[in-house]
């Protein structure tokens, strides 16, 4: 392993820690001080983008421009000829939006912990905050279909749940749901894509659809494509 | 009030209301909320409209009329026994008060009455739904074990009564169900040691009588009735028999269109496209919504075609109100009930046009006469087909809806507690009021009525205005106290001291609660100075427009209409610079206005998608670093804001007016005015040779509700500009000259120098500081250094209750701090306002300096020895005083018993709307009051004040007051009178001036404030400051 792969692993970790701290706590009860939120999420956001920073350095001092991370194959289904494979990759296009995820969350986190001082949903709502970013980090840096799917997944529920955030009140939940009805027309949509995908290359990495090594530039308009409509839909 | 009496007496129904139908709108729109716009938040009894009723009665009444609690929760008043903010002997002392004679009456074979309500309000009472009481009988330990809170020595009392009670007797000599319990615990082979088995025989037992009990009491005759829902009251609205039978909440569909329409009709310029100008309410909703496809939504069916013939039949608004109520089958003696309700069904809305109808004129567009009218005729029509779609839809009722109502009625009886839930209140007592098995075994059916009635009548609002007196009473005496022992103390001391010299310096301040800790602070770093309070008006009642503002706007009392008009200009000499100033200033507003509105179009949206990301700079910036964008900020405005200005103060012209020569006062008037102040204060023949005069404000970045934490007494205004005014004209050696022929001698070396205390960051701004003569200018120099340090005691102090501030931060620190928080666009306090408010000081400030009064006490200078017999200076004080005290501490308090019913609850999803008030999320009714970030500290009460005179004096000031006397005497405030030298105070209670005997006069002795509070975030008590050495 490499420095840019022990990189790439902290980008995706960081949030994914921050996820299971917040939902371990509150699975377990366990009543984080306002401090420590903020804190832990100040960390993790930091962490992240110094991380993303570091491999877009390496990336740059040796004029690499392709950097994938595998987490191997998480469902293997041979005879359908279906695998869940993790992966991500880190590009140029990629890494700064990455970098733009982390920032923009990172304003988002340091704003609430102001904001929602003292409010009874606090813990809430830095759980869902944490679900967004890790949904985010996914789905920009995803190397596969799948991955992109499973973060689009994540941002879509905490969406949902972070506009019903005021659950006391009529109207915030009714948005929310109506924000999860809209979802699922765009997961059908992906789902249509990745069948698609699987149909024509037998597999859901990006690579097998545009080609390897120099096919660079279709790839990449590609993926400039699918980012920029997946950070809009975010937005 | 004036303008609206005014308004609603010449109404001459320009829409044809018949005078039945304009005198039911009218009596509804009382009760409608009295906020005006946001702008100029002032703070008002919420329960205005009930003020002619005692405080307890009109609580109450809130209840049924506007679903509002009229106290905390029980159980937070519970909380404070425990703690010992509530005594015990508070309790007692209010329920034997409450009671009277009645306290002994004795309730049968349970005790006496008044032991029986202190039982229930010394133990909690729950009151589960029929369902989880089914649970908590068969699955807690309910029927195993006492209760948590049943005394240790009670409990196995009765667990030993209850054994020698049954052991040894033969089983069948028990009643029926006794013996069916006896027998399920099969008690004869029972070990008289076994404790757990006997305290489960024990407490069934009691359960099975309790039900026997009950039950016996019912076949005996019909059980006291009990109104269950919150809003004790007969439905008239169909909405409500609707819910009630299960259907959807037609409201929501018609609030749906009616806010969003509302909301553009009554828009003070925030609106991108405005409505028809020139056409009333209903009109304007004619013309909208009669147009085809206006209306998609599948309510709404065949509503266009009614607009339609409404207008072609050129209906007004008065006869479709009519022809609607008949419609929806609404009798004669139902109708103002229903209109009633109706209106307050969207009461910020309805309160809010009502507001722009007749007590408004200055806003840039007032609603025309008749409005409110209007408003009802448009909601009826949207309920009527909300009402028939909804009963279609989800009950399949086909008919007319005139029918609905009779029809609905039929099928909603209101529900009664059922035998369980009554027999589980009786359990619950019988456990800590020691009722044991052996003696309810014999009651009869009688005597079990009797108990039932007696337990339902006490009520939990009855128990709640109980502990609420008790909460209170508690606070009541220990202010009292303190003032005693502190008096008491200040008094020796001066008798040893030699007799005090004129001060150094004076600064008069705001009564304002929030100046009590920087006069202290201020008071304690120099000895040598005085401090006073007088409302921040300084009696200059003016329209006032600022520099660089677009309107005049009143700086003075809501009950005050100015008659004078003052601006701000900018120096004579420098009039061409300004001029230059002021294009560059009108040209960035309207560019702003314009990408403001484009960015809300089609394609300026896509530019805003395209070059929004840039926003991204100056948001980081503003939340990552708020005082330095802040301070960057000021800088660059600094080039379209002109620095320098004068008042223009003195008219040449002989009326007043906004026009040019027209502005200002004349000699005379500015003659009256400084006489007024000095005497209000009682500083007259006592003047230093500097004086300080400090308006109040507060700003920050994102709060709109600003105008309510300015300055009370200028209408939620400003009142830098007071000082200024009052600072001039007690200048000018005209006005001197004049003053001297009045008896007011104001010395030749004094010199009167106005100045702006922002409360939010704790800065102090001077003006006119270039007239303060060279002579003065070393005591100047002292004096602003003494305020600086003043500045950063005061922000301490606030600063311990901030969470976000650490407790052992440094005075400068805390100054940043709280300067930070005013620019932090994240901040939802700024600061806290008046919460915490509970007193009211009116009289010299010699005996009340020194006390530490923890930001809780407005503090009005006042000095019997200048007055006459009768009081005239303190009843013209008090005039004022009274109401705008009342006003904001009840304001408080009606915010802070319900913060989603009175207040506007929580501040995070308010949306600005029309430029008049705030809804939470995208649309809902406007909230008036206070928001729960604003009162989370506060405590409750109604405001106590102090007032330095006898008891006499007051009586006849009261009398001869209404509106004072209607809160005095309706008990909504609390007065006690205080002579200093004596010590000794009156309290007014039922209708009287009562001797207050007090309890303790230990009153802790301090070096400073500092010293006192570091460290504690909750409410402090009193205490003297006594520094070590006293340099004066």
């Amino acid at each position: 392993m490499n420095w840019t792969q022990i990189l790439g692993t902290i980008v995706v970790g960081s949030p994914a820690l921050l996820l299971a701290t917040y939902g371990m706590a509150t699975l377990l009860s366990v009543q984080l001080s306002e401090r420590v939120i903020a804190r832990l999420t100040q960390a993790a956001v930091w962490i992240g983008l110094i991380s993303a920073l570091m491999i877009l350095g390496i990336m740059l001092a040796t004029d690499t421009r392709h950097v994938p991370i595998e987490l191997g194959n998480w469902v293997n289904i041979p005879e359908q000829h279906f695998h869940f494979h993790l992966k991500f990759v880190f590009d140029r296009l990629s890494v700064p939006l990455v970098m733009l995820s982390f920032l923009l969350c990172g304003i988002v986190g340091a704003f609430t912990t102001h904001y929602l001082h003292r409010e009874r949903g606090f813990r809430r709502f830095f759980l869902f905050y944490s679900l967004f970013l890790l949904g985010m980090v996914v789905s920009t840096i995803g190397g596969t279909i799948e991955t992109l799917f499973f973060g689009w997944e994540l941002v879509g529920l905490s969406s949902a749940l972070l506009v019903a955030y005021f659950h006391e009140h009529l109207s915030p939940v009714r948005n929310g749901l109506r924000v999860w009805s809209v979802y699922r027309i765009a997961d059908a949509a992906f789902l249509i894509a990745a069948l698609l995908l699987h149909h024509m290359t037998g597999q859901g990495d990006f690579e097998g659809l545009m080609g390897k090594g120099f096919g660079q530039k279709a790839s990449l308009r590609s993926r400039r494509i699918r980012r920029l409509s997946s950070v809009f839909c975010c937005w | 009030m004036s303008v609206k009496s005014i308004a609603t007496n010449n109404a001459h129904h320009p829409l044809g209301t018949t005078p039945e139908l304009q005198a039911q709108i009218d009596h509804a729109s009382h009760l409608l909320p009295t906020q005006g716009p946001i702008t100029v938040f002032v703070h008002h009894n919420t329960l205005h409209a009930l003020e002619e009723t005692l405080f307890a009665e009109a609580v109450e009444q809130g209840v049924g009329l506007f679903e509002c609690e009229p106290y905390l929760a029980e159980s937070t008043y519970r909380k404070r026994l425990s703690e010992g903010r509530i005594r015990h002997s508070d309790l007692e002392s209010v329920l034997l008060d409450e009671m009277g004679e009645h306290a002994d009456v004795l309730v049968s074979a349970f005790g006496t009455r008044y032991a029986l309500r202190l039982a229930m309000l010394q133990f909690p009472l729950y009151s589960p739904s029929r369902a989880s009481l089914r649970w908590t009988i068969a699955e807690t330990d309910a029927l195993q074990r006492f209760r948590a809170e049943t005394p240790a020595a009670i409990r196995n009392q009765m667990i030993a009564d209850t054994r020698d009670w049954v052991q040894g007797r033969n089983v069948a000599s028990f009643p029926s169900a006794v013996q069916r319990v006896l027998g399920r615990n099969g008690v004869p082979q029972l070990k008289a040691g076994d404790e757990r088995a006997w305290e489960a025989v024990t407490l069934q037992l009691l359960w099975a009588l309790c039900m026997e009990g009950v039950q016996q009491a019912a076949r005996s005759g019909d059980l006291p009735q009990q109104d269950r829902r919150r809003r004790a009251r007969t439905l008239v609205r169909h909405r409500d028999l609707l819910l009630a039978a299960g259907t959807q909440d037609t409201d929501l569909l018609v609030h749906d269109l009616l806010i969003r329409f509302t909301a553009s009709f009554v828009d003070q310029g925030f609106a991108g496209w405005q409505l028809p100008d020139g056409e009333g309410f209903f009109k304007a909703f004619l013309k909208i919504y009669g147009q085809r496809y206006s209306t998609p939504a599948t309510w709404m069916k065949g509503m266009v075609a009614e607009l339609q013939r409404l207008t072609s039949s050129q209906t007004t608004a008065a006869d479709s109100i009519e022809d609607s109520l008949n419609q929806l089958g609404v009798s004669a003696q139902e109708r103002q009930a229903f209109i009633q309700e109706t209106l307050l069904a969207l009461r910020g809305w309805a309160g809010m046009i009502w507001q722009l109808e007749t007590n408004a004129p200055w806003t840039p567009k007032p609603a025309a006469q008749g409005t409110l009218t209007e408003f009802l005729a448009v909601r009826l029509i949207l309920e009527r087909y909300a009402i028939a779609y909804v009963a279609r839809q989800d009950l399949g009722f086909e008919r007319p809806i005139c029918e609905l109502k009779h029809w609905l009625s039929e099928s909603n009886p209101a529900s009664q507690p059922s035998e369980e839930e009554r027999a589980y209140t009786l359990f619950q007592l019988a456990q800590v009021c020691r009722w044991r098995p052996r003696e309810l075994s014999s009651v009869n059916a009688e005597q079990w009525r009797s108990i039932l009635a007696e337990v339902e009548a006490f009520s939990s609002i009855k128990r709640r205005r109980v502990y609420h007196f008790a909460y209170e009473r508690k606070y009541c005496h220990q202010s009292l106290d303190a003032v005693c022992a502190h008096t008491k103390r200040q008094h020796e001391q001066t008798h040893t001291a030699a007799r005090p010299t004129l001060p150094a310096y004076q600064v008069a301040c705001c009564i304002d609660d929030r100046e009590e800790s920087f006069r202290r602070a201020l008071e304690e770093i120099d000895p040598a100075c005085e401090t006073y309070g007088i409302a921040g008006f300084y009696g200059v009642a003016m329209y006032y427009q600022g520099l660089t503002e677009a309107h005049f706007r009143p700086l003075c009392p809501v009950n005050i209409v100015p008659q004078h008009y003052v601006r701000e200009e900018p120096l004579y000499s420098r009039i061409s610079h300004s001029r230059r100033q002021e294009g560059s200033r009108r040209t960035l507003g309207q560019a702003t206005h314009r990408v403001h509105l484009g960015s809300r179009t089609f394609l300026g949206g896509l530019v805003t998608g395209l070059l929004g990301s840039l926003a991204t700079f100056p948001l980081v910036a503003r939340v990552a670093f708020p005082l330095t964008t802040a301070q960057i900020r000021q800088w660059v405005s600094r080039i379209v804001q002109p620095s320098f200005s004068e008042l223009h103060l003195e008219r040449t012209e002989p009326q007043p007016g906004p026009d040019h020569g027209h502005l200002g006062y004349s000699l005379n008037e500015m003659t009256s005015i400084v006489e007024g102040g000095l005497r209000a204060m009682g500083i007259v023949n006592r003047l230093s040779p500097f004086v300080l005069v400090l308006g109040h404000g507060s700003g920050s970045l994102n709060n709109p509700h600003e105008s309510a934490y300015n300055c009370g007494a200028c209408s939620g205004g400003r009142g830098g500009p007071n000082a200024r005014a009052f600072a001039q004209m007690a200048n000018d050696h005209r006005v001197r000259a004049r003053l001297l022929e009045n008896g007011v001698q104001i010395p030749e070396d004094t010199v009167f120098l106005g100045g702006y205390h922002n409360t939010c960051d704790d800065s102090v701004t001077y003006f006119d500081l270039d007239r303060v003569p060279f002579s003065h200018r070393a005591l100047f120099e002292r004096i602003r250094n003494n305020i600086d340090e003043a500045r950063q005691r005061d922000a301490h102090e606030r600063c311990r209750r901030f969470q976000s501030a650490d407790l052992d931060i440094s005075p400068a620190a805390a100054l940043r701090h709280v300067q930070a928080r005013a620019e932090d666009l994240s901040q939802a306090r700024p600061e806290y306002n008046h919460a915490t408010n509970s007193l009211c000081f009116v009289g010299r400030r010699a005996w009340s300096r020194g006390l530490f009064l923890d930001r809780r006490a407005f503090l009005t200078s006042y000095d019997p020895s200048q007055d006459d017999e009768s009081g005239s200076i303190l009843q013209k004080l008090l005039q004022a005083v009274i109401p705008v005290c009342a006003g904001i501490s009840l304001e408080y308090y009606f915010s802070t018993v319900d913060p989603e019913g009175y207040g506007c609850g929580s501040k995070l999803p308010h949306n600005i709307t029309s430029l008049l008030g705030v809804m939470s999320g995208a649309a809902s009714d406007l909230r008036p009051g206070l928001s729960a970030q604003m009162v989370e500290i506060h405590e409750p009460m109604r405001i106590l004040f102090v007032i330095e005179s006898t008891p006499e004096t007051l009586s006849k000031i009261i009398d001869a007051n209404p509106p004072i006397e209607r809160l005095v005497k309706g008990g909504w405030v609390q007065v006690a009178t205080l002579h200093p030298e004596t010590s000794t105070i009156h309290l007014f209670r039922n209708g009287e001036f009562v001797r207050y005997e007090s309890e303790s006069l230990n009153l802790p002795t301090v070096e400073s404030s500092i010293e006192w509070y570091r460290g504690h975030r909750e409410h402090l008590g009193f205490a003297t400051i006594l520094p070590r050495n006293p340099s004066s």
